[in-house]
This record gives structure tokens, C-alpha cells and sequence, in this order.
């Protein structure tokens, strides 16, 4: 019954494709040929990419900014989620779920409404917390929130924390030291991952940097924004660009969780009891 | 006592986070609320924001264009997308491969790129725009991308995928012995998929939705990227009225803020409490 059917839905699945992928295929065709009007494009051309590694206005400086501004934000929250993840499950295991809570509502809040919220509080004050790239930078941490949480815990589910840390202090080792030299480094992978997809997230923002620092800090979502106006060509090649890296990027997320995941099957085997590893979370909702 | 002292130390390790949390999210979510209910210029409560917002034709079409566009889009996206798990249900392996890259790789190009190409394809010059012109294909000679339909075809492009992503897990939960009992039992497939099937997708069905009216509801990047500031849409006019360069109405745009808030969490909690049901029930 199943045999019958498949061909029939092959083609459906590949129709669907087909219509998924214009918009990408009229993006990257507009930026190899220098006239797109009839459905067979003429005058095929690199010079709208070479354009924009030589000419005027530069795309390298803006890919650079941009990823500074998508990775800094990964690395920070990294630090402090591990700090107070620490802290809270060796000593404060009560407050687990008040940390569950605040890492999930800036799911909720969404990405305008946080912009003008913090806009609006801090613009006009004054003082270091009135600088645009700080306000950026710690808008692009509560973004990440959710995803950086969940991924450090789903992570941290694939080891035996609590006995490595007592086997560690019998051993004579504080369990500070023993949490960031043996715990943390045996979860690289699962960290890695999680940072790469909160940077891919971050890559492709224009909500947030637009409202509170557009004019401070030119990022590759700007930049295409501006530079549409003068030409249809150089943009969609930075179109292409900006969905190259974050092509990139998710690959190498899916590469790392292709990786820990053999690694999570076998701790989920042992442990069943302890926790319910939530995967579907990864889906990026936010980033429109 | 001593190694309670030595408890609170470690409080330190949780001090930056919180810095961290209470800044950026829990001040500026309490400065919306208190905003949205305080008078121009001084303190006190009043109501009056949402009472002009209510009684304003032009914010009240912000409202009714975002809640149309977000149900409508959900809606096709999510026909769109059952259709598509459906398909990668039944397809050969090699083709739901395909496919499920290809659905993950398109969910990374949106917002302003999405919109841009969409000016490429459908804009006023754009190359179906002029094929149409052509052959004469008046649909696609008219079509105007800088319109409600426009926005509303973006949107439906950027939900296929994503709720595409949510559902096809669920129809792995469909196991091929479901079908042979059914077989065995003389029921017909139309009849294993309404007794069935159907049911099994259902709670998935309900959470898509919900994740997708959200998504929708605040999208902002694509609709700006095609109207800037001139389209009567929730988010666009309330980061138009933080961000004008003339006059800002932070009290009012407050006051939408908490209206969108309220608009996703009613949704949220709807599908949560029919999840919860169902759940019961099956």
C-alpha cells in the first residue's frame, strides 16, 4: 500500500522544493547576470561579488562586525549560564526551576518588543548603559537565552555531574576546579554546537541591531538593507553571502550534534530516570 | 554554619546572570507595563492609551491587519506544511533526506533577504512581473508585492518551512502496525486516518500553530524590508513609535507592546490548555 503511494509523493516533496527554493534561485541568478528580466538571464558576471571586495563600500569590515557582534554575545552568556548553572545545582538546587522560567520568556517577548523595551530605558540616560553596542550586545544575550540554556543543560544531561565533582573533592580537587577542567571540557562539543546556533540566529538579525543601534554598528543585515537601494545586483550577492555563512554555520551545528548525539544515546541509556532530553527546541523561531 | 556561610559565597557565581537578567529583561519587560499605563509627561495611572488605541480606526487596522495576516498564514503554511509531512511520511528515504535539508536550509534565508528576494521576483520590475507581462498572464502582471497580499505570501514562504520542521516528527509516531490492524480489522484508509491518524497529529497540529500565529504576530524584519514605516502592522508601528525621529509616543507604543503580549500569550495559552486536554483524554 505504502509502495504505491511513493512515487506519487516523491514528486509532491520535489514540487515543493522547486517553489521553496525560487526565492533563493531568482536572489542568487539577480546576482551573476547583469539583466534578469526574462526568464533566460544575460550577461553572466562576477562583478557584482568582486565589486564588493574591492570597490567603495566594502563588505569585508561589515562580515567582520557582524560576526564579532554574533559570537561576543555566545561567549559571555556561555560564561555566566555556566557560573550560575554551577552554582545552582551544586548549591541551590531549589532555584533550578526559577532559572528555568527566566530563560524562557524572552521567548515569549520577541524580538521588537525587547528592542523598544530596552530602547526605551536606557537610550537617554546617560553613562556607559546609554552606549548603543552595550545595549546591542546584552539585547543579543537575553535573545539567545533560551537556546543557550536549553543546549547547556541537554549537554550537561550527557554526563554524571554530580558524582564526577564528589569523586573530584575525595581526590583532594575543589569542585570549582574540578567542574571547569573536567566537566566543562568533556562537553565541548555540545557547547560548541549550542554557541554556533546562537550565532547563526544572531548573523541573521536585522530586528534588533536595526532598532537600537542601525546607525552605530553596521551589521550584514543593515548593510543589505542600505545598499538595496542603489543596487538590486550588489544586493543580492551580499544576500548570498550572508546566506552562505549562515549555511555554514548550521552545517557545522548539525555536524557537532551528529556527533554528541551517538555519545547522548549511550548516557540516556544509563540514566532514563534522571531527565527527559527535549532536542525539538533547536528550531529557530525567533530570528524573522 | 560554616559551610552555610560557604553557600552563600558561591551566591557570587549567580550575581553576573542575574545583573545580566534583570537589566535586560525584567526592568524593560516592567518599564512596558508601567509605561503602558502611565500618563504623558507624569505619574499616576491611567487607561487612556488603550482606550485611543480602541477607539482609533488607524491602530485598530494595525491590529485587525496583524492578527489576518498571522491566521491566514499559519493556516496555509500549516495546510501547506501537513501536506509536506504527509508526503515525507510516505517518500523513499532518499527523497525525505533530501528534502528535510532542503526545508532546514531555506529556514535560514529570511527576513529582509527573504523580502528582497521576493522584490526580485515580484517587485515592480521584478522577472515573473514581466513574464507575466508577456505572455499575458494577468495575475502575475498585476501582482503587487508592496500590498497586504504581498506580506501575506512572504509570511506563508517563511511558516512552510518552519512548520514543516515542527510536524513531520509527529508522523513518525504513525507506525506501519497501526495501518495493518486497521488493514486486518476491514477499516478503509480514509476511515484509519480519520479514527486514527488524525488523531495522533492532532496535538502537534494545535502546537504548530500556536508557534507559527507567535512567529508571525512579531515578525518584523520581512514587512519593514518591503513598506518601512508606512504599513499598518503591530510591530512596525510600535518600533516606529520608539525609534521616530520626531515625536516618540512611548506610552502609547507601550501600550501596543502589551496588547501584542497579550494577543501571543492568550494564544499560547489556548493551545497549552487544548494540548493539556487532549492529552488527558487520549
Amino acid at each position: 500500500m505504502q509502495k504505491k503511494h511513493a512515487w506519487f509523493n516523491n514528486v509532491l516533496l520535489f514540487v515543493l522544493s522547486l517553489v521553496l527554493v525560487l526565492p533563493l534561485i531568482a536572489t542568487l541568478v539577480n546576482s551573476l547576470f547583469r539583466d534578469f528580466t526574462s526568464i533566460i538571464p544575460k550577461g553572466f558576471t562576477f562583478s557584482f561579488y568582486a565589486e564588493l571586495f574591492t570597490g567603495e563600500n566594502q563588505i569585508l569590515p561589515v562580515l567582520l562586525r557582524t560576526v564579532v557582534i554574533a559570537v561576543i554575545p555566545t561567549i559571555i552568556l556561555l560564561i555566566l549560564l555556566l557560573l550560575a548553572m554551577y552554582a545552582i545545582q551544586v548549591y541551590f538546587p531549589k532555584l533550578d526551576k526559577y532559572l528555568d522560567i527566566l530563560s524562557k520568556i524572552p521567548y515569549g517577548i520577541q524580538g521588537v518588543i525587547l528592542a523598544v523595551s530596552i530602547l526605551s530605558l536606557y537610550s537617554g540616560g546617560g553613562g556607559i548603559l546609554s552606549n548603543r553596542i552595550l545595549l546591542l550586545t546584552s539585547a543579543y544575550c537575553i535573545i539567545i537565552l533560551p537556546y543557550m540554556y536549553q543546549g547547556i543543560k541537554n549537554a550537561l544531561v550527557t554526563i554524571e555531574v554530580m558524582p564526577i565533582l564528589e569523586a573530584a573533592e575525595i581526590l583532594g580537587a575543589n569542585k570549582v576546579y574540578a567542574y571547569f577542567r573536567i566537566v566543562v571540557p568533556s562537553i565541548t562539543k555540545g557547547l560548541l554546537a549550542t554557541m554556533l546556533l546562537s550565532t547563526g540566529i544572531l548573523f541573521g538579525d536585522f530586528v534588533l541591531v536595526n532598532i537600537l543601534a542601525g546607525s552605530y554598528y553596521k551589521t550584514m543585515g543593515i548593510f543589505l538593507n542600505e545598499i538595496r537601494g542603489s543596487s538590486g545586483h550588489a544586493a543580492s550577492a551580499v544576500s548570498v553571502i550572508m546566506f552562505v555563512v549562515m549555511l555554514i554555520l548550521s552545517f557545522g551545528v548539525n555536524k557537532l550534534n551528529k556527533d554528541t548525539k551517538s555519545k547522548r544515546k549511550s548516557a540516556k541509556a544509563i540514566k532514563t530516570s534522571h531527565s527527559k532530553v527535549k532536542e525539538h527546541t533547536n528550531h529557530e523561531l525567533y530570528r524573522v | 554554619m560554616a559551610s552555610k556561610r560557604k553557600n552563600l559565597s558561591y551566591l557570587v557565581f549567580l550575581l553576573p546572570f542575574l545583573v545580566l537578567i534583570v537589566l535586560f529583561e525584567i526592568f524593560p519587560l516592567v518599564s512596558i507595563l508601567i509605561n503602558s499605563v502611565k500618563p504623558v509627561e507624569t505619574a499616576g495611572f491611567t487607561l487612556e492609551h488603550f482606550t485611543s488605541i480602541f477607539t482609533s480606526e488607524y491602530y485598530m487596522m494595525s491590529i485587525r491587519n496583524s492578527l489576518m495576516i498571522a491566521v491566514f498564514s499559519s493556516l496555509i503554511g500549516l495546510a501547506v506544511a501537513v501536506i509536506g509531512a504527509y508526503a515525507i511520511h510516505h517518500a523513499t528515504p532518499k527523497v525525505k533526506r533530501f528534502f528535510i535539508n532542503l526545508i532546514n536550509m531555506t529556514s535560514n534565508f529570511q527576513g529582509i533577504q527573504l523580502a528582497f528576494a521576493f522584490i526580485i521576483l515580484l517587485g515592480n520590475s521584478g522577472v515573473l512581473v514581466l513574464i507575466g507581462q508577456q505572455m499575458g498572464v494577468d495575475f502575475l502582471a498585476d501582482f503587487d508585492v508592496y500590498s497586504s497580499t504581498g506580506i501575506l505570501l512572504t509570511f506563508i514562504y517563511f511558516q512552510i518551512p518552519l512548520a514543516t520542521l515542527l510536524m513531520y516528527p509527529s508522523f513518525d509516531a504513525i507506525h506501519q502496525e497501526y495501518k495493518e490492524a486497521a488493514m486486518l480489522l476491514n477499516a478503509s484508509n480514509f476511515s484509519f486516518w480519520m479514527r486514527v491518524g488524525i488523531p495522533i497529529v492532532l496535538p502537534s497540529i494545535f502546537g504548530t500553530f500556536s508557534v507559527l500565529f507567535s512567529n508571525a504576530l512579531a515578525a518584523y524584519a520581512t514587512p519593514y524590508a518591503l513598506m518601512g514605516n508606512n504599513y499598518a502592522l503591530l510591530p512596525i508601528r510600535i518600533s516606529a513609535m520608539f525609534t521616530g525621529d520626531v515625536v516618540q509616543q512611548v506610552e502609547l507604543g507601550s501600550a501596543l507592546s502589551v496588547i501584542l503580549l497579550l494577543l501571543m500569550s492568550v494564544m499560547t495559552l489556548i493551545s497549552t490548555n487544548l494540548l493539556k486536554k487532549m492529552r488527558k483524554e487520549g
